[in-house]
């Protein structure tokens, strides 16, 4: 029973973490900001609606949003939260989260590209460059922390994050955890990569993607865009606190608490940073290669 | 404690490959020469004596103050362009400073120093450290570039002598260090007369000097 305990906490609290996040810029903005449920009122009322679909699209256009949601909860099934077990575990499954979360970009591009707007073109070019540099800071960052471990399996991984390896191998676990938490803002489309706030602007990458999906369509989008924030921020929490008392009630508050502490951090680089010019973003996401590489390399 | 210190100078190292400006060069070249003298105190810190204790603070302030301060003013009367003018570019640079970090781990694991207890990380940090200075030096064309390519060079052998050695002669290390000192003084009069004669500090120009 534990073992859906994840699942179950990340589909419940994932929008969560939205609200969090404006709060925190709107409290730096001296504003009260939208209420810390917001994204939820935003996904019921989306989901009452219904969809226009323009006539060029195709099924292509409508598989996009449902695989994308049926792919971010599938990954949820993967990940451990901090000391509780992921629902299926097996050697190198890691791998298998970091290309399900491949899979879910592939069909949101795709659907993208159905519209054949130039606009969703451009923007689906720029989420695949990205994350193209993204993709092999994880991969490098987790060998980095498998290699630490001697585990390729998610849920033993973070599991063996004890505040003794935290004490030997503090630079390899700092230098990925820097990595990871660049690509969480890559990947999640937040400043100082992607604004998550502007409309119809030429430097805008995620958003622009989704400019043609409406109604229910929408709803699954921003529903499974949430997943994902949760899906990457629990790895990093994970990674970054090493709370494993065996007690489930401490554990998973130790975890929750992290995540918190992790959207209110997001929260307050969005608020002290601009977004960078669109040349500058890939050689961010080659330091935080660097950061990766490096932490796979010393140990 | 001192392999944070050691891994935040590969990551100066790797910074200043990448960077363009020459005035964020010259302050992380600042940050890194910061970064060596508080290693140096502490990678002696249950040795202490006095003369460990001025060789760090000394090298604190003339690597980490001293130098990026005069090499400041000099690009400042100067007027150079703010460019570093690299022939390689940032991505291309960052690539090339991994694949120089790897070399010289491979290298370090091959070389084992004797009796050096204090860092396995010492070394590899030690040879990046010169590859660094030496592509620095290579691939960029202004001349105060260059200036901070030798100084991260010498960086790197200050490093290796503190963290290898628990005790080095006090005159050793504190002559090394005038001797850098000496070094970027002649540096920025010989970058202020090339500044005269060809109103630039652009090293290709100084082919125009054949004879």
């Amino acid at each position: 029973m534990t073992t859906f305990i994840h699942p179950l906490l990340a589909l419940i609290f994932a929008p969560l973490l939205r609200g969090i996040i404006n709060k925190t810029k709107a409290f730096f903005a001296g504003r009260q900001g939208p209420p810390l449920l917001q994204t939820y009122y935003d996904i019921s009322k989306l989901l009452r609606k219904g969809a226009v679909y323009s006539q060029t699209t195709s099924w292509v256009f409508l598989s996009g949003p449902l695989a994308g949601l049926a792919i971010s909860i599938l990954c949820l099934f993967f990940l451990p939260f901090g000391n509780i077990s992921a629902c299926v575990s097996f050697q190198g499954d890691l791998i298998l989260v970091i290309y399900l979360l491949g899979l879910l970009r592939f069909f949101t591009v795709l659907a993208a590209m159905d519209t054949g707007s130039a606009f969703e073109g451009m923007g689906a070019s720029r989420e695949m460059t990205f994350s193209a540099l993204a993709e092999p800071t994880m991969l490098f960052g987790l060998a980095a922390i498998a290699r630490k471990v001697h585990s390729f399996s998610l849920t033993p991984m973070i599991h063996d994050i004890t505040p003794q390896i935290w004490e030997t191998g503090a630079p390899t676990l700092a230098l990925v955890i820097s990595g990871l938490f660049l690509v969480f803002l890559a990947e999640n489309s937040r400043i100082p990569v992607d604004d998550p706030t502007t409309h119809l602007e030429l430097t805008m990458i995620h958003e622009v993607m989704i400019l043609d999906h409406s109604g229910v369509d929408l709803g699954f989008i921003e529903y499974a865009s949430s997943l994902k924030m949760w899906i990457l921020g629990s790895i990093l929490v994970g990674l970054a606190v090493p709370v494993r008392t065996g007690h489930l009630a401490i554990d998973i508050l130790a975890t929750l608490a992290g995540m918190v502490i992790l959207a209110i951090f997001i929260g307050c680089t969005e608020s002290t940073m601009a977004r960078f010019r669109l040349r500058l973003v890939p050689q961010l996401l080659v330091g935080a290669c660097v950061f990766s590489i490096i932490g796979f390399l010393i140990q | 404690m001192l392999d944070l210190l050691i891994i935040l100078v590969v990551l100066t190292n790797l910074r200043l490959l990448a960077t363009s400006r020459l005035e964020s060069l010259i302050s992380w070249s600042g940050f890194q020469g910061m970064l060596l003298g508080v290693f140096a105190l502490l990678s002696r810190w249950s040795h202490m004596a006095p003369d460990v204790f001025l060789v760090g603070v000394t090298a604190f302030t003339l690597k980490g103050v001293v130098f990026p301060l005069m090499l400041l003013r000099l690009a400042k009367t100067v007027r150079c362009n703010r460019e570093a003018d690299p022939y390689v570019g940032f991505i291309a640079s960052t690539i090339i400073g991994m694949l120089a970090f790897i070399a010289s781990l491979w290298l370090g694991a091959r070389l084992p120093l004797p009796g050096n207890d204090m860092s396995h990380l010492v070394l590899p940090a030690t040879l990046f450290s010169i590859f660094s200075g030496l592509f620095l030096i290579i691939s960029r064309k202004n001349a105060i570039s260059q200036v901070i390519g030798f100084l991260i060079m010498e960086n790197g052998t200050f490093m290796l002598g503190v963290g290898t050695l628990y005790y080095a002669p006090f005159l050793v290390e504190i002559g090394a260090l005038l001797d850098i000192l000496v070094a970027v003084l002649i540096w920025s009069v010989l970058i202020r007369f090339m500044n005269r004669a060809f109103g630039n500090i652009d090293t290709q120009d100084l082919n125009k000097l054949k004879g």
